[in-house]
């Protein structure tokens, strides 16, 4: 069964994205902040995706990724921010950073089972 | 320097008030504009995000019923954390609609206040939008300053809007 991780501060995003993916046959693991999601990151590097939220206590979702992409055992991880960001900026950051997509909220669940089974490992 | 100017003030409260219809939209509550929030016996809920940038500043608060906030939440959600992940996305929506006009800003993460009677005290002569729904009323209150020679520019379009996924 291929491993997702949800890192995303509100429960309610969690949860959904839980549910969809877990229906979908998908194991989900979730995190609450960038620092819980880079701990469960590196003690799961089999993670076949990880959708990430940006704007979030503790760690933000971009330090977390550049983070990830630091370590050799994290580093391969394909990413999908999950955001309601929509800054040019922020979102080249997560492009140089080796993100694979970036989702701008509210996001249906048939296009977050879409973007996950394209982008998952 | 900051100044507090009413007529900027009412510009960007008017984005907020866009976004929020559009974002309850999206979550199945349509709103419709309304007038007086007064003093309700119901429990509140209230969401308020900061947000900074170099011509821009201020708060953002987004107030509503319980029941307001579970008719826009998905199954099973709890009032508390879901009314600060709409004042999230409420300003991420205002943060977009900045941008297409010029501006660029920084947000903050939500907090979140429960209470009866909540009532708004507003700093300048600029009175916070309400709307109503058939689950209730929404209550968008923001104040602003802005670098005293900013002006709104022309809206453009951005790369990617709300709903929109970008493949790299």
């Amino acid at each position: 069964m291929k491993k997702v991780l949800v890192v995303d501060d509100s429960e309610t995003i969690r949860l959904e994205v839980s549910r969809t993916l877990g229906q979908a046959g998908f194991s989900v693991l979730e995190a609450r902040d960038g620092a819980e999601g880079l701990a469960t990151a590196i003690k799961n590097p089999d993670l076949a995706l990880l959708v990430l939220d940006v704007n979030m206590p503790v760690m933000n979702g971009l330090e977390m990724l550049e983070r990830l992409r630091q370590n050799p055992t994290t580093a391969d991880i394909p990413v999908l921010l999950m955001t309601t960001e929509a800054e040019d900026r922020l979102i080249e950051r997560a492009k140089k950073a080796g993100a694979k997509g970036w989702f701008i909220k509210p996001v249906k669940p048939e296009m977050l089972l879409m973007a996950t089974n394209k982008l998952a490992r | 320097m900051f100044v507090e100017r009413s007529d900027t003030t009412r510009a960007i409260q008017a984005l907020a008030g866009s976004a929020c219809v559009e974002l309850m939209q999206a979550y199945g509550v349509t709103l419709t504009p309304s007038e007086g929030w007064g003093e309700s016996d119901e429990v509140m809920f209230s969401g308020v995000m900061g947000f900074v940038g170099d011509a821009v500043r201020g708060t953002c608060l987004l107030a509503a019923p319980q029941g307001t906030v579970q008719a826009a939440a998905p199954r099973d959600a709890g009032a508390r954390d879901w009314v600060g992940e709409l004042a999230n996305q409420l300003v991420g929506r205002l943060k977009a609609k900045l941008m297409a006009r010029g501006a660029t800003i920084a947000l903050s993460t939500p907090v979140v206040l429960r209470g009866v009677k909540l009532s708004p005290l507003p700093r300048t002569d600029v009175e916070p939008v309400v709307f109503e729904s058939s689950a209730g009323k929404v209550l968008v209150w923001l104040e602003v300053e802005i670098e005293n020679d900013f002006q709104l520019g022309e809206e453009r379009a951005l790369k990617a809007s709300e709903g929109e996924l970008l493949v790299f």
